[in-house]
């Protein structure tokens, strides 16, 4: 898969900054936007958790069966596996139950709140970082050895 | 003033990549190829949208942190475009051969393969398909329209197919498109591996064994990638294989000869050796064999390293792991080398699951001794006399030679004959070279008006 680095990606990026401003409900934010947000966070998430929980099963045959899952978490793995630890499948499926249940406008206490968007800050921090950290073109050199 | 002088550099920059844009409308590209189009227009929809963030920018009452960010937003966009530009370079026909692009073309609808797709030429030895999945570019805020319609326009993801430029574009090898179009379809063709989870578990102990302590979660994450990697290369090798048969075998293995003669083995391909050996099988089995017809016909048997005697045969396992930590790392040597035997137990189960998804879907595209049969039997002798296969007389009316036959039939006369063919005329390269040259251009002069047979049928 041709990708751009998800640290470079301004969608990815403004998902997440939508995000955090409908959990701490800040500015402006019309419902279609919201809706629609949530719903991409929604998706980002569930698939990740599922990725997330078919590694910790060693259901090895999971990147086969369900790629685009997979390929969800593998991103969220890279940038957050770090900042968690072995608490990260835990993290993103509580981050994908707060999300949902934001989208259905249902009850969620204010600590879900606070957890999912502690997850959301380190992965656009994760981004940031990806992008300040990322070199410039090295001078390439044509040799063998 | 700096966040003016970074909004009217980028703004130069966006006007630029407009301009660039409209010179890359005006070549050719051939084909009825869609796809460089589409593209294109997915990167006016990028800059018209970063232009729509400086525009934003200017808003008043905005906070200097707002306009930086809109700012920022557009020369990432900026930097999108420059890159995708690049992703369709070699697509026109001053790059690509235009005369492959139909028969490639009708392999691609033959398969039901529906996404956007485009075919260019690189200059490195490679084969590949790339996808291309940008639909995420739906989600920036304030999309220009162009972006919403070209993203629409777009059947994604979107399929990049890359052969070797000029010197390695050699026609004979282009069978291997053949795998690379079975990447396409890899996901569509699901093999019941069940039955080798069993096999997994012995390897798991080998693994750890290579590693000397317990398998991490960063060791699962990379046994899930070599497992799928490995399939789906052998899901291509099969859909090359029933796609093009023996010309597929030669093709693949001749381009390793020239262009990679090592293992092979590593994150994403299995061992080259067990790939050649898998295909081998094939060739060699069966009532009545793509071998037995060549032999019948060439008096060339098909051995396995018939045009690739120099490709590296893995060593024992324990070698192998040595020589490979070294290279790739002992995490990553470990997962390749404990996995080889369930990737020898798979390979029989994916095969056959290919062969049936293709007899479901496209039987008419598979390439069976029978017809090789025929192939070498109707145009192998006039091609010797400079007669391109253009066409085929089956008994009826003549039809248009496919890709396929065009193939075999060039390859059967590149191991067999080709001291029959009088050398083409020029300064470069040996006899040997020159009258490869002149099969080289004799294939390709059938391909293209095989091709426009085609067409002209197509249109009565």
């Amino acid at each position: 898969m041709l990708q751009l680095s998800p640290s470079r990606d301004v969608g990815l990026r403004q998902t997440l900054e939508g995000g955090l401003a409908v959990i701490r409900n800040e500015g402006a934010i019309d419902e279609a936007r919201r809706n629609v947000t949530l719903d991409r966070l929604v998706e980002l998430f569930s698939e990740a958790a599922n990725g997330s929980r078919a590694i910790e099963n060693q259901n090895l045959l999971f990147a086969t069966e369900q790629q685009p899952a997979f390929e969800r978490f593998s991103v969220l793995f890279r940038y957050l596996h770090s900042a968690f630890g072995e608490t990260l499948s835990t993290q993103l499926s509580e981050t994908n139950d707060t999300l949902a249940a934001l989208r259905t406008r249902s009850p969620t206490e204010a600590a879900s709140l606070e957890k999912a968007a502690t997850v959301i800050e380190k992965f656009l921090s994760a981004l940031q970082r990806g992008a300040a950290v990322a070199p410039l073109e090295p001078p390439r050199e044509f040799r063998f050895g | 003033m700096a966040a003016s002088a970074a909004s009217q550099a980028c703004s130069f920059y966006l006007g630029r990549l407009e301009s660039e844009v409209a010179r890359l409308r005006t070549v050719a590209f051939p084909g009825r190829d869609k796809g460089p189009q589409q593209w294109l227009n997915l990167v006016i929809g990028i800059l018209r949208t970063a232009n729509g963030y400086l525009e934003r920018a200017n808003n008043p009452g905005l906070t200097p942190s707002q306009i930086s960010k809109y700012i920022t937003d557009a020369e990432d966009l900026g930097a999108w475009a420059y890159q995708f530009i690049n992703i369709a370079s070699g697509t026109d026909i001053t790059q690509i051969p235009e005369q492959v692009i139909g028969p490639f073309l009708r392999w691609v609808k033959g398969l039901g393969i529906d996404q956007t797709i485009f075919f260019r030429a690189e200059h490195l030895p490679n084969y590949e398909l790339a996808w291309l999945d940008f639909r995420q570019l739906a989600n920036v805020n304030f999309p220009d329209q162009s972006l919403t319609d070209a993203i629409q326009d777009i059947k994604w993801p979107a399929l990049r197919v890359t052969v070797p430029a000029q010197a390695m574009g050699m026609l004979p090898h282009f069978a291997v498109v053949g795998h690379e179009l079975g990447h396409a379809i890899q996901n569509l063709i699901k093999p019941d591996l069940s039955p080798y989870r069993a096999t997994l578990n012995t390897c798991f102990q080998e693994i750890r064994r290579y590693l000397g302590r317990d398998i991490s979660a960063d060791d699962s994450f990379r046994i899930q990638t070599v497992i799928k990697n490995w399939n789906d290369e052998f899901k291509a090798d099969a859909v090359g294989y029933f796609l093009v048969g023996p010309a597929f075998f030669f093709a693949l293995f001749g381009f390793l000869e020239l262009a990679g003669r090592g293992y092979g083995i590593g994150l994403t391909h299995p061992p080259s050796d067990l790939r050649r050996r898998l295909i081998h099988e094939r060739i060699t089995k069966g009532p009545k064999s793509f071998n037995e017809v060549f032999l019948a016909k060439t008096t060339i048997a098909i051995t396995e390293d018939v045009n690739s005697p120099h490709l590296l045969r893995c060593p024992a396992p324990d070698q192998l792991f040595g020589d490979l930590s070294g290279e790739i790392g002992a995490e990553t040597a470990a997962v390749c080398v404990g996995l080889l035997p369930y990737a020898e137990q798979i390979a029989d189960a994916i095969f056959a699951a290919s062969d049936a998804y293709l007899r479901g879907t496209c039987p008419g595209l598979i390439y069976n001794p029978d017809v090789l049969e025929f192939d070498l039997a109707a145009m192998l002798d006039p091609l010797c006399e400079l007669i391109p296969p253009i066409e085929v007389d089956d008994g009826g009316s003549p039809k248009p030679a496919s890709f396929a036959s065009i193939l075999n039939v060039g390859w059967a006369a590149l191991l067999s004959r080709i001291n029959s063919v009088s050398p083409a005329r020029g300064p470069f390269g040996d006899e040997t070279a020159r009258r490869m040259e002149r099969l080289h251009d004799l294939l390709l002069k059938a391909v293209e008006l095989s091709e426009a047979r085609s067409l002209w049928d197509e249109q009565k």
